[in-house]
């Protein structure tokens, strides 16, 4: 064999007969050739296609600018804050890409938490849980997501009362409840969590812990009043559910909100420099700290105390309001409050609150709302769909990174005495996420990009309104290549921070 | 040492006891009848064709598999559904596996010092120093700071025993530590054992490794089917005097 093989060459060992000079039978420049015949090719068919494109455009005069972006827009938009018709084109198109970054934002966030959960219960010991979550998973990933996004359009246009009978949390009413006893029983169950924690057998005392919360709870939801008397509470909705869609209540920041962030940030700083020290400690020590718990507790303390220390302001002692015959008169800034003479501007000047509660209300005729945050029929259809299609691909990254991770790394954790917690955080999940971050980035985009479905539904994202700017102004080219950018800036966007995740979990391995 | 360690046994409590142990897999019953006592500081071998239960044995010792009837006692402490006793026991009680089982995504430093700064709740400092000790005795204090991926097989199962042993256990269970090494590692991995079982370490160890179990163990016991089939001192088992029970010749015919 190996002699036949040499026969073909010289005898003087060189290499044979070529007709190509080496220099052309080197990889890497006949690479080099490849790439620049390529790049070549692509200019050409696009300076191509630009130049027709222009000729055709120019000649039923549309030739592509930006200038008609100034223009007035003159439609409406649902959905759409301050904007009018009166506003110009490039308003209409800010509106509509706000509305984009609204579903996709919380739509991230939403799926993610939902996708996880459902992730984790696909692998669950619990028979029922197990299967009605992959029910779950099948059903969605093998529907279209078209079709699903129109599913909840018809289920919230169809199964949800007319406004005036919306569906109201809490019930309007005034009720009576004992809050005595509610702090007592609050009370108890610290009491007895606390005398437990030195208990040796977790199993006695989680027992203990569980039974005496359930008894708690249970004789607090009954209605069993054994301590002290009901107070009589107000309740006023905070959320309304009807075919028009949901309205929520708001919280609008009020002239003390900064002073109070002031608070907030100290105490998420005082509670990450806790956490800090109290892991330097556990590890120069060894003795364990439940730092997360401290910091939480310190970061809620202060958030707290700055609510209360703002509490304390002052509040102007006459103030001039409208009274009920509409004449100017000066009160007391509190009897004006109880009266309900202040207007939202005055209220957000001197009140004692950082943030302020609006519940929603309706106008007199019981149509549209005054007050609070008002979310669509179009926009829940699209957010429920996008979310729930999305959360099923998700679940299942999350199943395959987990059951990804060896038994045998549970079975080493477990044999060194590793807690459940610890084998969890510091064995399962570092090396689960390694598996599941690329695809879950993959899915982040295709939520994103599948936003554009929401004209479907009439929701006016950003597809939806530049339609219609093309549509009114004859400026497809433009409106098109803006929409595109727009979704290149979200997907660059969104693909940065995954790589950045994923980069923190790829360093850790080798 | 042998006679040191003779004087110990005698006169101290089994560290580890066994009562007409059954365990089965649905139907499949796995262990039969399994009576069998450990004393401190000895080196048992168990031996047997594979599906005969070894691995399952040795992992109800230390809760990786849940025995279903009779008794298991491990260093004074009832094995039950109580999850403090098990944490006790796997406290007390190093496993090495067939697969190394090292944490790919910490270093080999790392990898040794978790569990002794988690569950033990000792010092950084502590758990390191202990670790370059240990890295010391199985050779490789130049590799602490490497991942396991970046080590060979042999290396990567001494780091696992260095783990198991920063716990400080009273026990170590070994299954078939060697059977996945190629042919010029498994001696580097045996040595480290033999040092281990000379140091007075109680070892249960599965293995192939007949050397070993001639040189090193006190005592050998064979299974078949999920019975010990046979017990007794190597000398005995490897002797070509003794009659033995016909499934453990057979065995011995094939392996030597
Ligand atoms: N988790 C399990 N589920 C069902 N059967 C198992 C499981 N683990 C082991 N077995 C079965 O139990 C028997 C004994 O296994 P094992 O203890 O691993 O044997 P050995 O280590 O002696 O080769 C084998 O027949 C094996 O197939
Ligand atoms: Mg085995």
């Amino acid at each position: 064999m190996l002699e036949s093989q040499s026969m073909e060459r010289p005898a003087d060992g060189s290499p044979p007969e070529n007709l190509l000079p080496a220099i052309f039978r080197d990889g890497r420049i006949l690479q080099g050739i490849a790439q620049i015949i390529f790049v070549a090719i692509v200019v050409l068919v696009l300076n191509n296609l630009q130049t027709r494109i222009n000729t055709a455009l120019e000649s039923t005069n549309q030739s592509p600018n930006f200038e008609f972006l100034q223009n007035r827009a003159g439609f409406d938009i649902a959905d759409s804050g301050s904007y009018s018709s009166n506003d110009r084109y490039i308003d209409a198109f800010r509106v509509g890409f706000i509305n984009t970054i609204r579903v996709v934002l919380f739509g991230l966030v939403a799926t993610t938490v939902l996708g996880i959960m459902v992730g984790i219960f696909l692998l669950s010991r619990n028979f029922l849980l197990r299967t009605i979550s992959r029910a779950y998973v099948e059903v969605l990933r093998n529907t279209p997501i078209l079709l699903q996004i129109f599913a909840w359009f018809f289920i919230v246009i169809f199964a949800l009362p007319q406004q005036q009978q919306s569906f109201a949390f809490p019930q309007e009413g005034i009720r009576s409840l004992p809050l005595m006893q509610y702090a007592l029983s609050l009370f108890v169950i610290l009491v007895i969590w606390q005398a437990t924690g030195s208990m040796r057998r977790p199993a006695w005392r989680n027992g203990i812990r569980q039974v005496s919360v359930a008894v708690v709870v249970l004789a607090n939801l009954l209605g069993l009043v054994l301590v002290g008397t009901g107070t009589p509470i107000e309740f006023r909705p905070g959320i309304y559910i009807s075919i028009k869609g949901v309205a929520v209540f708001e919280l609008i920041p009020s002239s003390l909100f900064a002073v109070w962030m002031v608070f907030v940030v100290v105490g998420a700083v005082v509670a990450i420099a806790m956490s800090r020290y109290f892991q330097f400690i556990t590890e120069t020590t060894g003795k364990p700290i439940p730092r997360t718990r401290y910091a939480l507790l310190a970061f809620a303390g202060f958030t707290l105390l700055g609510w209360l220390v703002m509490g304390m302001r002052p509040t102007p002692s006459v103030i001039p309001v409208l009274d009920e015959s509409g004449e100017v008169v000066e009160m007391p800034y509190d009897d004006a409050f109880e009266s309900g003479l202040l207007t939202i501007e005055q209220e957000l000047e001197y009140t004692r609150q950082p943030l302020l509660y609006r519940p929603p209300t309706l106008d007199r005729r019981g149509r549209n709302i005054e007050t609070g945050i008002e979310i669509s029929p179009s926009y829940l259809a699209v957010f429920l769909g996008l979310v729930i299609y999305t959360s099923a691909f998700i679940a299942e990254i999350v199943r395959a990174g987990i059951q990804a991770v060896p038994r045998g790394q549970l079975e080493a954790s477990r044999a060194l005495g590793l807690s459940q917690g610890d084998m969890l955080r510091l064995i399962i999940l570092p090396q689960a996420l390694r598996v599941i971050i690329p695809p879950l980035g993959n899915q982040f985009l295709n939520l994103s990009k599948n936003s554009s479905l929401a004209i479907a539904v009439s929701y006016t994202d950003i597809y939806q309104v530049t339609n219609t700017i093309i549509n009114q102004s004859g400026q497809s080219v433009t409106g098109i290549l803006m929409v595109l950018l727009a979704y290149l800036l979200i997907s660059l966007l969104i693909s940065l921070g995954m790589n950045l995740v994923n980069q923190r979990f790829q360093l850790v391995t080798r | 040492m042998q006679e040191l360690n003779q004087q110990v046994m005698a006169s101290d409590e089994p560290i580890i006891i066994c009562r007409e142990m059954n365990k089965w897999f649905g139907d499949f019953h796995v262990l039969r009848n399994i009576t069998l006592e450990v004393m401190p500081q000895e080196v048992l071998v168990i031996i047997g064709p594979s599906g005969s239960g070894k691995s399952t044995l040795i992992r109800c010792i230390n809760r990786l598999e849940e025995h279903q009837d009779g008794r298991i006692v491990v260093n004074g402490i009832e094995l039950s559904h109580d999850v403090q006793n098990i944490a006790e026991i796997r406290r007390e009680t190093g496993m090495v596996f067939q697969q190394f089982n090292l944490f790919p995504h910490l270093t080999v430093m790392d990898n040794i010092t978790l569990a002794p700064m988690k569950v033990r709740h000792w010092a950084r400092d502590k758990a390191e120093q202990r670790a370059m000790e240990l890295l010391e005795r199985v050779e490789i204090p130049e590799q602490a700071c490497k991942y396991p991926g970046q080590l060979s097989g042999g290396q990567q199962q001494r780091v696992a025993i260095a783990r198991a042993l920063a716990m400080e256990p009273r026990i170590m269970l070994f299954d078939e530590p060697t059977s996945a090494l190629d042919p010029e590692m498994i001696k580097e991995v045996l040595d480290v054992m033999k040092e281990l079982a000379l140091s007075g370490m109680t070892m249960l160890v599965v293995t192939h490794e007949m050397g070993f179990a001639r040189e090193v163990a006190d005592r050998v016991i064979f299974m078949d089917m999920g019975r010990i089939v046979e017990e007794g001192p190597p000398e005995n088992f490897f002797s070509p005097d003794i009659v033995h029970h016909p499934r453990t010749q057979e065995f011995l015919d094939q392996i030597l």
